[in-house]
């Protein structure tokens, strides 16, 4: 559909309207879902759209219009012109200087036929089902492709393309407890053993007994890889962002470019130009050139994650890190490939050396506002006299991030978690990948009923 | 895509169903008195979704002009879709709804948005330091299917978000609030709430763990009522997950609680005469003193159930390209006959919650519920004294409707909640 839109009538319709800078979103997204629930076919749907932004950079102001209808982009620049008459000036952006000319093979080319992958997930959900431990079982299955063509006022042209889903599995037990586990990864059909052994995992959780609390104390607790990550990007990566820093003047003042802002070793970068990664891109949603950008080095902050807004009001080089959602969202400062380094530690000789303690496994959810942050893991353990022994019933891990910080101990077991997804505001699910190795902290108050 | 189009299309198969969406959202920014953000966004779409044989197929698209390419995606579908014995609605007949489609927020443009919003601010007397969102929403709705429903809406809903910014200090209360109307009469009680709020004390005091008396706020009840109405989704009751359902569970709720869904609620910019299957809707008491007395349900997934009488709630969450599922419309609480201001003189040590974070995790779905505290102050001898820091609460969601009571007055709330302040004794509260 996008086919249809002639760029160079575009590209006149952007010189005609005389302003600083222009620059066009253009998405088309296909999406297959498959549901099934109460042993059945639940859903099975398909959805194609089409739809695009514009922003105008005019008299230093910035103005975004979203459209769907593509005969309209003549009248949505128009619009957007005239709403930056009407800004103040406050709100401009660094003007990319390079022409960039970039275009990606199409990967909807190679899409298997939706009935052929129904039928696999079905045998398998009916496999599924057949287990005594499963009292109800819920499998969803997404599969999207987007294909995202940018162009702007200087002559850059860009096409990229995504693919992203996979499979959520979620299972009640007899006990009418939930458990579930998410796999990234829209291909999952193709390879059925890997699906049956995340299958498998999770009926092992489902089918455990846990009946020990944890008794109301101060622990040390030992984070593996995948909540240690997790807990990283959504404390300390959330901060990172440009616009988040820009909402607390107080948080600038701590997080201050060059300065050592932990007496540790921490080293976190992130890196969209990992080739074939879910938070992987060439060019982000501002037409932005990718980088690995390294963000705390040795305990020294290096840098923020920026768009072309931010890097402009910080007077930073972008880092193209700009990324959008969906065509109805302005990109905004994200995340992509996070990545939290290994330190020589080892995990077994750190569990060795802990006589009370816990050991957390995979997140449920969290949540964090500022320095405070809260998660409840998947799975949690006791540590006692330095081995892992009784399963407990998960609890929440909460505390002030930059007290927790201070004392923390990175291991060298890095594992990268795929089945990331990131959420800002309104722009939810945004694909991710973070890399972590295990992460111990002190003095962490657990318990209570 | 009109009704005659639709009926042509459904010739060769066994029912057909076109659902259309339009939102246009005009949104403004302003803080520090400047004007940070003018965005215009809009965003429609249609769906199909045909039954053939027993089974459907559904498709969705944004594509204008291609509405016969997504109704051969939903036919391609329905030949190897979901397995279904369902009726498509009918006895609707026509519905033309323009009842939330004021004129006056109509024809707000960019100008008339900037006034209100400059008039909101210039309302608040005391913290000049204020963001505010303003957005104008026009929502257009269509439902006609192959029995002849066809059900059409418009509405124009305002909607204003007013925050304090933060000095940056990381213990600085961010205090929002938020209005939702399709008119502009009842901003003024909006204006006065808000400014109410930044009278509140601002000095900081830790408490002790232990049982006091506590007030809920309707904003902290809101997380609390959400978890709790899903208990009430027709999925979950059908097919047995719904412990509020179960009864061996043996639930009390207090005999002073009576929750509805009420679709044709006045106050609400949402009211809806039918719901996205193009069933009328109706205000369907879920608990009355203390009772539970029904579900609210849609035609899927009580057809699931080889039931068919749905209660109109068939609602499409993520817009036009998802099907509908059951889901609340107007959520609202009966008041009690107390005042807010009543309870709070009647507590010697207690706390007032006024903002509570919870997350949507797998223990509200096993009825235990979490919360982090956001905003509360300590109430002494019948007066909001301090505000309380690092606090949390633990409950079962269902005893939490037991023993407890609720005021008079209520609040409208992301304009498809209408809860009044809660009154919960003897409640444990958690030190972080």
């Amino acid at each position: 559909m996008l086919d249809g839109v002639s760029i160079s009538k575009l590209n006149n319709q952007i010189s005609m309207l005389q302003v600083e800078h222009v620059d066009v979103r253009l998405e088309e997204i296909q999406t297959e879902a498959l549901a099934f629930r109460n042993k059945t076919l639940e859903n099975m749907t398909f959805s194609y759209d089409v739809g695009g932004a514009v922003r105008v950079l005019n008299n230093n102001n910035q103005a975004f219009c979203s459209f769907n209808n593509m005969s309209e982009i003549g009248n949505v620049l128009k619009v957007a012109k005239e709403i930056t008459a009407k800004l103040d000036s406050r709100n401009n952006i660094n003007i990319p200087k390079n022409v960039d000319v970039y275009c990606e093979q199409d990967k909807k080319k190679n899409a298997k036929d939706f009935f052929k992958i129904k039928d696999v997930l079905e045998k398998y959900y009916k496999e599924l089902m057949m287990n005594p431990v499963v009292k109800n079982g819920f499998v969803l299955y997404v599969n999207s492709y987007t294909k995202k063509t940018f162009i702007n006022s200087i002559g850059s042209k860009i096409i990229q393309n995504f693919q992203d889903g996979g499979v959520h599995l979620n299972i009640t037990n007899n006990n009418n407890e939930n458990f579930d586990i998410s796999i990234k990864d829209p291909k999952i059909y193709l390879n059925i053993n890997r699906l049956k052994e995340q299958g498998r995992i999770l009926l092992e959780r489902a089918s455990r007994k846990v009946v020990d609390s944890v008794q109301p104390d101060n622990y040390t607790v030992l984070l593996d890889p995948i909540i240690a990550g997790v807990f990283i990007h959504e404390t300390f990566g959330h901060i990172c962002e440009a616009d988040n820093l820009l909402a607390n003047m107080r948080l600038q003042k701590f997080f201050k470019i060059n300065d050592k802002i932990l007496d540790n070793q921490l080293t976190i970068i992130d890196d969209p130009t990992i080739p074939g990664f879910r938070g992987s891109y060439r060019y982000d949603d501002e037409g932005c050139r990718s980088q690995r950008t390294v963000i705390l080095d040795k305990g020294i902050l290096r840098n923020y994650l920026h768009s072309f807004n931010t890097s402009h009001i910080f007077k930073h080089k972008p880092t193209g890190n700009a990324r959008s959602v969906y065509y109805t969202y302005p990109p905004i400062v994200r995340m992509s490939n996070f990545v939290v380094e290994s330190q020589p530690n080892q995990v077994e000789e750190t569990i060795k050396n802990i006589k009370k303690g816990i050991y957390a496994c995979g997140v449920q959810s969290g949540q964090t506002r500022l320095n405070t942050f809260s998660f409840l893991p998947k799975d949690m353990y006791l540590i006692e006299d330095g081995q892992i022994t009784t399963p407990i019933k998960p609890t929440y891990i909460s505390g002030d991030f930059f007290e927790t910080i201070k004392s923390i101990t990175v291991h060298d077991d890095f594992m990268w978690n795929m089945n990331g997804v990131c959420h800002k505001g309104l722009q939810k699910s945004l694909p991710i990948v973070i890399g972590c190795p295990s992460i111990k902290l002190e003095n962490i108050f657990l318990g209570g009923e | 895509m009109d009704l005659e189009k639709v009926v042509e299309l459904a010739k060769n198969v066994n029912g057909l169903e076109y659902y259309y969406l339009s939102k246009n959202k005009l949104s403004i920014e302003i803080s520090n008195k400047a004007i940070n953000n003018i965005t215009n966004v809009l965003n429609e779409g249609y769906a199909f979704r045909l039954l053939n044989d027993r089974k459907m197929g559904f498709s969705s698209s944004n594509v204008m002009g291609g509405h016969n390419s997504a109704y051969v995606q939903a036919l391609k579908l329905s030949q190897n879709g979901i397995p279904i014995n369902m009726k498509f609605a009918k006895n609707t007949g026509q519905i033309n709804d323009r009842e939330g489609a004021n004129e006056q927020i109509l024809n707000l443009d960019i100008n008339g948005l900037l006034m209100v919003g400059n008039n909101v601010l210039n309302s608040i007397y005391k913290n000049k330091n204020l963001k505010i969102r303003i957005e104008k929403e026009i929502i257009k709705r269509k439902v006609i299917n192959s029995n002849l429903v066809d059900c059409n809406s418009e509405k124009a809903i305002i909607k204003i978000y007013l925050t304090n910014i933060q000095e940056g200090n990381r213990d600085d209360t961010l205090h929002t609030k938020h209005f939702y109307g399709n008119s502009l009469e009842t901003l003024s009680n909006f204006i006065d709430k808000f400014n109410l709020q930044m009278d509140m004390p601002v000095k900081k005091e830790s408490i002790t763990e232990g049982i006091y008396d506590v007030i809920f706020s309707p904003s902290a009840l809101f997380p609390i009522i959400l978890s709790f109405a899903e208990y009430f989704n027709s999925k979950k009751v059908l097919s047995k997950s719904s412990k509020l359902f179960n009864n061996k569970m043996n639930i009390n709720l207090d005999k002073k609680f009576n929750l509805y869904d009420d679709p044709l609620l006045d106050i609400s910019p949402y009211k809806e005469k039918f719901d996205d299957e193009g069933i009328k809707t109706m205000k369907n008491t879920l608990i009355e003193n203390g009772e539970i007395r029904s579900y609210y349900s849609d035609l899927l997934s009580l057809a699931k159930f080889n039931l068919n009488n749905s209660t109109g709630n068939g609602i499409r969450r993520r817009g036009y390209k998802s099907m509908p599922t059951p889901n609340f419309i107007n959520l609202s609480i009966g008041s009690g006959d107390k005042g807010k201001d009543d309870y709070i003189r009647g507590v010697r040590q207690g706390i007032y919650i006024d903002r509570l974070m919870i997350t949507d995790d797998l223990l509200i779905k096993n009825g235990i519920l979490n919360g982090n505290v956001d905003l509360a102050y300590k109430i002494e001898n019948g007066e909001l004294t301090r505000k309380i820091n690092k606090i949390s609460i633990k409950t079962d969601i269902f005893n939490f409707f037991n023993d407890i009571e609720f005021s008079l007055e209520k609040e409208l709330l992301f304009g498809c909640v209408y809860i009044p302040y809660t009154f919960k004794p003897k409640f444990k509260v958690y030190c972080k």
